[in-house]
C-alpha cells in the first residue's frame, strides 16, 4: 500500500513538473494560421483598389528582418457572425503579410466593458499590439501616451493618404493637442463609420394609417412634425405599442440637439453648450415625446427588445443594429433617414479607429496590419455583414455596403452621412467620461420627467463644465 | 515554555568561515538592495511609475533587514539566523516566482487552461487506470495478480498523463525553457534563486542550527513558518499587498500609468462640503457655491454643496439599499425559517427551493430580473395588468393598464434593485435562521407550552432571545454584503452609469467608474478606503449593540 502511495506521489509530482514545463512553452496554437480557405476569399468585385492598397515594399522597415513577428489585434464585435468574419480576415491577412503572424482576439461586446478591460490590460502591459477604440476615447489614449503616433510610418508609406478616409474622423485622428494643429500626428485609422437611422416597423405604421416615412423623406417632408404625427398614430393603436423608442445613450438625445442646431460643445470644444437656446430646443422636443405626448418607450429602458417584438413603430439606432434586426424581426421593416429639425436632419457620424499600442515591439508590423485592416476590400468584406459602413471614401466599399439587404433603404444611412452629420469625437481639452456622466444624468432626469427643462438648463453646464477642469 | 537549547558547537574553521561568509553576504546584499532601490528611483529598472515607490520601499526594507542580520549572524545570535533565513527564503521564492513569470509560466498556464476542455476526455484514461489499480485490491489473496493490476493501472495513468503533457506542449515547453534561460535577466533570476536558496539551506540544516545553539523551539518555529509559507506568501501577494498598495494609491493621483504623491487631496476632494443660503427655493444654488462645488441637497433655504456630489449620492443610495435589503431579507427569512422548521411533509423540498436563488449567480439573476422589469414586454407589468384586467370585471371599477418603468424611473429604480437583492438573499438568511432554530432544544418549548405560553409568547420571549447570535450574524453579513453592492446596478441599469439621474449609483459602482472608466485609480482607491471605514464603523456599531443586547 505504501509503495502504491509512493508511486502515486511520484506520478503526481512528475505531472506537476510536466505541466510547469509545458506551460513555459505556452499551449500549442489553437489552429494553424495557414492560407485561408478558398471560401474565405473576397468576391472578385471586392478586390483592393490599386490606389488604396499600400505598397508593402514602401513600409519604412529598415529592421524588417525576415524573422516572423507576432501581432495580436483586437476589435469589438457585436455578435458571433462578426467574430467569424474578423477571424477569417485575420487568417487571410496572416497569409498575405510576409513575416507577420496574426493573432485575433475578439474583445467583449458593448455590454462586456470592452474599454475597461482594455485599459486594465494597458496598465498591466498585456494589451494587444493593435486594437480598436471608439472615437470618443482617442484623446484620452493619445494624451496619456498609450497609443503610437503613426505619422512617421504613414509618411514613409507609398500610396497612403489621410484623404482616403472621411474627413470627420480624420480631423480628430490627426489632431495634435500640443499646438492644436492637424496633420502632424496620426493616432489611428478609422475602422468604420456609422450614422443613425430610424428602424421602422412598416406593419405598425401602415396599420396606424400613417404615411410611409420613406416616401415623406423622398419628398423632403420627413421633419419633426411628420415624425410626431407618425409616432402618435402608432401609439394610438393602443396596448403595449409605442410610436418611438431609443436607448439611454448620449447620442440619442444628442440627435435632436444637433437637428435643432445645437451641440454638446462650444465651437472650439472647450466648454459645454448644452444650455444654448438651440440645444435646449432639441431637448424640449425630445422631452415632449416622453413626458407630454407619451409616445416613446420609457427612456432608460432597452427599446430594442420591444421593437423586435413588434411593439415599437420607430426605433432610433445606428447601423450596428441591422444584423440583430435581420435575425429577429418577424415583421416588415426598413430604415429611413432621421427626421429634419429646425437645422435639418443632422445625424451623428460615429466612428472608431484601429490604433497601435505604444508598447508594441514591432511598430512597422503593427502599421502594416492597420493599413491592411482598413483596405477597401477588407472593409467591403466586413460591410457585407451589414453592421458597418466603410470608413474609406470609396465607391467600391459603398457599393458593397449598399448591396447588403434588407434593409432595402440602405441609402438612408449614406444620405445621413452626406447631410453634414455631427462628428462623434473626443474631448482634447477635458475628460469625456466626466462630461458624459454629468450630461447623461441630467438628460435622463429630463426625459424621465424627474426634472424640468428649466432645471436642466440651469444646471447641466455647471456640472458638465467640470469635465474641462480635469 | 522554556526552549531546549543545544550547546553551541565549538567554532571550527569551516563553521567560522561560513559565519563570516554569510555575514559578508548580508553586507553585500544590503548594499545590493540599496543600489537596487536607487536604480529604481532613477527609473532604470521599472517602467511603471505607480509601482516604483512600492518597489523602492520593499528593496529598502530588505536592505535594512539584511544590514541588521549581518552583525547578529557574526555574533552567532539566533535572531540573526532567523532573520537571515527569513530574508533568504523570501528572496529565493521571489526570484523563483519572477523567473517563472519571465519564462512565461503564468500566461502559459492560462493558455493551457483555455484549451483544457479539448483534452478533458483524456481524463477518462486516469479514471480507467485508477479503477484497474483499485481492482487489484480484490485480489489481496493472490499477490501476483494484485501487483499485476496495480502495475497496469499505474502504467495507464502514467501513459495518460504523459500523453496529456505532450498535447499540452511539453517538448515545446522544454525548448522554450532552454531558450528562455539564455537571457541575462532569466539567468540572473535563476542564479538568485539558487544562491538565496543555498544561503537559506546553509543555516537551515542541523549543522547551521548547532552553530547558533538553536534548540527544538527554533526548529518548531521555522518548521511552522515553512508550513504556512505558501499560504502566507499568497496572502501577502494577493490580499495584504494589494490592500496596502491601494492605501498608497489613495494618496496619489495615479491614473494606472503614472502616479505622484498628493497627500490627502483625494480625501479632501471627497469630503469637501460647503454650506450656502439661498434667498428663495427657486434660486439656483450653484451660482452661490464656490467653483468646483455643486448642490448636493437643500433644507429650506440652506443648501449643502459638495465637490464630489456623486460620491455622496452613491453613499446615500448604498445606505438606503443596505437598510432595506437587510430588513426585507432578514425579517421574512425569520418568518420563513419558522415555517420551514415545522415537521410538515415535503418541507425539505421547500428548504431547497428557498435556497436556490442564493446559489444562482448575481449577474444571471440580474439579467433575468432586468427582463422581468421591462416596462413594455416584462412579466411584472404583464402580471399587474392581468390583475387590473380581472378587477375591471367588477362593477364600477375602471382601472387603467400600467407600464411602470421599473428600472428607468428615478423613483422606482433603486427600489427595484432592493426587491431583487432581498429576494436573492432571503434563502441564505432563511437557512441560517433555520440552523439557529434547530439548535434550540425542543424541551424548552415543551416546558413553556406546559406553563401556558401562547405561540406569540414563545416566539417573543424564547425564540427571539435564543436566536440573538444568529440574528446578529445574519444582520452583520447582510449589511457588509449590501454595502458592497455592485453587480445589480452594473448589470441592470448600465447606461448611463448609475441609472436614471444616478438613482442607482452605489459606492462600489462609483469607485469602479472612477478607476476603470476614467483612469482615476488614486481617487478610486481613496473612495474604496472611505467605504471600508464606513463598513467598519457600521459593523463596530453592530458589535456594540449586540454586546449591549446580549447583556440585557
Amino acid at each position: 500500500m505504501q509503495r502504491m502511495q509512493r508511486l502515486l506521489a511520484w506520478i503526481s509530482l512528475m505531472a506537476i513538473m510536466g505541466l510547469t514545463l509545458a506551460a513555459c512553452g505556452g499551449a500549442p496554437a489553437a489552429q494553424p494560421t495557414a492560407a485561408p480557405a478558398p471560401t474565405a476569399a473576397p468576391a472578385p468585385t471586392a478586390a483592393p483598389a490599386p490606389t488604396a492598397a499600400p505598397a508593402p515594399t514602401a513600409a519604412p522597415a529598415p529592421t524588417a528582418a525576415p524573422a516572423e513577428s507576432t501581432i495580436r489585434w483586437r476589435t469589438r464585435p457585436d455578435n458571433q457572425a462578426e467574430i467569424d468574419v474578423y477571424q477569417t480576415i485575420s487568417d487571410r491577412l496572416d497569409g498575405e503579410l510576409d513575416g507577420i503572424a496574426l493573432v485575433y482576439e475578439p474583445g467583449g461586446s458593448e455590454g462586456a466593458s470592452y474599454q475597461d478591460v482594455l485599459r486594465t490590460e494597458l496598465a498591466a502591459g498585456t494589451a494587444p499590439d493593435v486594437f480598436w477604440i471608439p472615437g470618443t476615447d482617442v484623446a484620452d489614449f493619445g494624451t496619456r501616451g498609450l497609443i503610437l503616433d503613426m505619422r512617421s510610418l504613414a509618411d514613409a508609406t507609398d500610396g497612403y493618404s489621410d484623404s482616403d478616409f472621411y474627413p470627420g474622423p480624420m480631423f480628430h485622428l490627426t489632431f495634435n493637442p500640443e499646438n492644436g494643429s492637424n496633420g502632424e500626428v496620426l493616432w489611428g485609422l478609422p475602422r468604420d463609420v456609422s450614422t443613425f437611422a430610424l428602424y421602422i416597423n412598416n406593419d405598425l405604421i401602415e396599420q396606424a394609417g400613417a404615411p410611409d416615412p420613406r416616401e415623406l423623406a423622398a419628398k423632403g417632408e420627413w421633419d419633426w412634425d411628420a415624425f410626431v404625427e407618425t409616432a402618435v398614430a402608432v401609439t394610438n393603436l393602443g396596448g403595449d405599442v409605442k410610436g418611438f423608442g431609443m436607448n439611454a445613450w448620449w447620442a440619442n438625445p444628442g440627435l435632436f440637439i444637433n437637428s435643432a442646431g445645437g451641440g454638446f460643445f462650444s465651437e472650439d470644444r472647450t466648454a459645454c453648450a448644452l444650455d444654448s437656446d438651440e440645444s435646449i430646443a432639441g431637448m424640449e422636443f425630445a422631452s415632449r415625446l416622453y413626458n407630454e405626448l407619451n409616445v416613446a418607450v420609457p427612456y432608460g429602458e432597452d427599446s430594442e427588445p420591444p421593437f423586435l417584438a413588434g411593439n415599437v413603430g420607430m426605433f432610433l439606432n445606428g447601423r450596428w443594429a441591422t444584423p440583430g434586426t435581420r435575425a429577429n424581426a418577424q415583421f416588415d421593416w426598413d430604415v429611413v433617414e432621421v427626421p429634419a429639425g429646425p437645422a435639418g436632419a443632422r445625424s451623428w457620424l460615429f466612428w472608431g479607429a484601429y490604433v497601435i499600442n505604444a508598447d508594441t515591439k514591432d511598430p512597422e508590423a503593427a502599421w502594416k496590419l492597420v493599413q491592411a485592416l482598413t483596405r477597401a476590400d477588407i472593409q467591403g468584406q466586413i460591410s457585407e455583414l451589414g453592421a458597418n459602413i466603410p470608413s474609406r471614401v470609396s465607391d467600391e466599399a459603398i457599393q458593397a455596403f449598399l448591396g447588403f439587404s434588407p434593409p432595402a433603404n440602405n441609402q438612408a444611412f449614406i444620405n445621413n452621412l452626406a447631410n453634414n452629420p455631427a462628428v462623434e469625437g473626443p474631448l482634447w481639452a477635458g475628460s469625456w467620461p466626466e462630461f458624459d456622466a454629468a450630461m447623461g444624468a441630467r438628460m435622463t432626469a429630463v426625459l424621465t420627467g424627474a426634472q424640468t427643462i428649466d432645471e436642466y438648463r440651469a444646471n447641466v453646464c455647471n456640472e458638465a463644465n467640470q469635465a474641462f477642469d480635469k | 515554555m522554556a526552549s531546549t537549547t543545544v550547546p553551541t558547537s565549538p567554532v571550527t574553521g569551516s563553521a567560522l568561515l561560513l559565519i563570516r561568509f554569510i555575514t559578508g553576504w548580508h553586507a553585500m546584499l544590503a548594499l545590493g538592495l540599496g543600489l537596487l532601490a536607487w536604480l529604481i528611483t532613477q527609473g532604470e529598472l521599472l517602467q511603471q511609475d505607480v509601482l516604483r515607490p512600492v518597489a523602492v520601499g520593499l528593496a529598502l526594507i530588505g536592505a535594512v533587514a539584511s544590514l541588521i542580520a549581518a552583525p547578529l549572524v557574526l555574533r552567532r545570535d539566533r535572531r540573526g539566523r532567523l532573520l537571515s533565513m527569513g530574508l533568504n527564503y523570501i528572496l529565493a521564492v521571489g526570484c523563483l516566482l519572477m523567473l517563472l513569470g519571465a519564462l512565461g509560466l503564468y500566461t502559459g498556464l492560462d493558455l493551457i487552461a483555455e484549451r483544457f476542455y479539448s483534452w478533458a476526455w483524456l481524463l477518462v484514461g486516469l479514471l480507467v487506470g485508477f479503477l484497474i489499480a483499485a481492482l487489484g485490491d480484490r485480489y489481496t489473496h493472490v499477490p501476483t495478480t494484485q501487483a499485476l493490476f496495480q502495475r497496469m493501472g499505474n502504467l495507464i495513468m502514467a501513459a495518460t498523463i504523459l500523453f496529456l503533457l505532450l498535447l499540452m506542449g511539453l517538448p515545446q515547453g522544454l525548448l522554450a525553457l532552454l531558450s528562455g534561460l539564455r537571457t541575462p535577466w532569466t539567468l540572473g533570476l535563476l542564479g538568485g534563486t539558487v544562491i538565496f536558496g543555498l544561503a537559506f539551506w546553509l543555516f537551515w540544516r542541523p549543522t547551521g542550527a548547532r552553530m547558533f545553539a538553536a534548540g527544538e523551539r527554533d526548529a518548531e518555529v521555522i518548521s511552522g513558518y515553512l508550513f504556512i509559507a505558501p499560504n502566507l506568501i499568497g496572502f501577502l501577494l494577493f490580499f495584504a499587498g494589494p490592500l496596502l498598495f491601494s492605501l498608497w494609491l489613495s494618496f496619489t493621483d495615479s491614473d494606472s500609468f503614472k502616479a505622484s504623491f498628493i497627500g490627502l487631496r483625494n480625501y479632501v476632494d471627497i469630503f469637501s462640503l460647503q454650506l450656502v443660503s439661498v434667498q428663495s427655493p427657486a434660486q439656483n444654488a450653484n451660482e452661490l457655491l464656490s467653483r468646483g462645488y455643486l448642490e448636493l441637497t437643500r433644507f429650506g433655504t440652506l443648501v449643502i454643496g459638495a465637490r464630489d456630489r456623486i460620491f455622496w449620492i452613491a453613499l446615500w443610495n448604498t445606505s438606503v439599499f443596505c437598510f432595506w435589503v437587510t430588513l426585507l431579507s432578514a425579517l421574512p427569512a425569520l418568518l420563513v425559517a419558522n415555517i420551514l422548521n415545522s415537521k410538515i411533509p415535503g418541507m425539505q423540498i421547500f428548504r431547497a427551493l428557498y435556497f436556490i436563488p442564493s446559489i444562482a449567480g448575481v449577474v444571471g439573476v440580474a439579467v433575468i430580473w432586468k427582463w422581468l422589469y421591462n416596462s413594455n414586454i416584462g412579466f411584472l407589468n404583464y402580471g399587474i395588468n392581468q390583475i387590473i384586467g380581472l378587477l375591471n370585471w367588477l362593477p364600477g371599477v375602471e382601472l387603467v393598464p400600467v407600464a411602470i418603468p421599473w428600472l428607468a424611473s428615478q423613483q422606482t429604480a433603486l427600489a427595484s434593485l432592493i426587491l431583487m437583492a432581498a429576494w436573492q438573499l432571503l434563502g441564505f438568511n432563511t437557512i441560517l435562521f433555520l440552523a439557529g432554530l434547530q439548535s434550540i432544544p425542543g424541551e424548552v418549548y415543551e416546558a413553556a407550552t406546559i406553563d401556558g405560553a401562547s405561540v406569540w409568547q414563545r416566539f417573543r420571549y424564547m425564540t427571539l432571545p435564543l436566536l440573538a447570535p444568529t440574528s446578529f450574524f445574519v444582520v452583520t453579513t447582510t449589511l457588509i454584503t449590501t454595502l458592497q453592492v455592485f453587480s445589480e446596478p452594473f448589470v441592470m441599469t448600465p447606461t448611463p452609469g448609475g441609472g436614471p439621474n444616478n438613482a442607482t449609483m452605489t459606492a462600489v459602482l462609483y469607485l469602479y467608474q472612477q478607476g476603470f472608466n476614467r483612469f482615476n485609480q488614486g481617487y478610486a482607491a481613496a473612495v474604496a478606503w472611505v467605504l471600508f471605514l464606513f463598513i467598519f464603523a457600521v459593523t463596530l456599531i453592530q458589535f456594540r449593540l449586540q454586546r449591549r443586547y446580549g447583556e440585557m
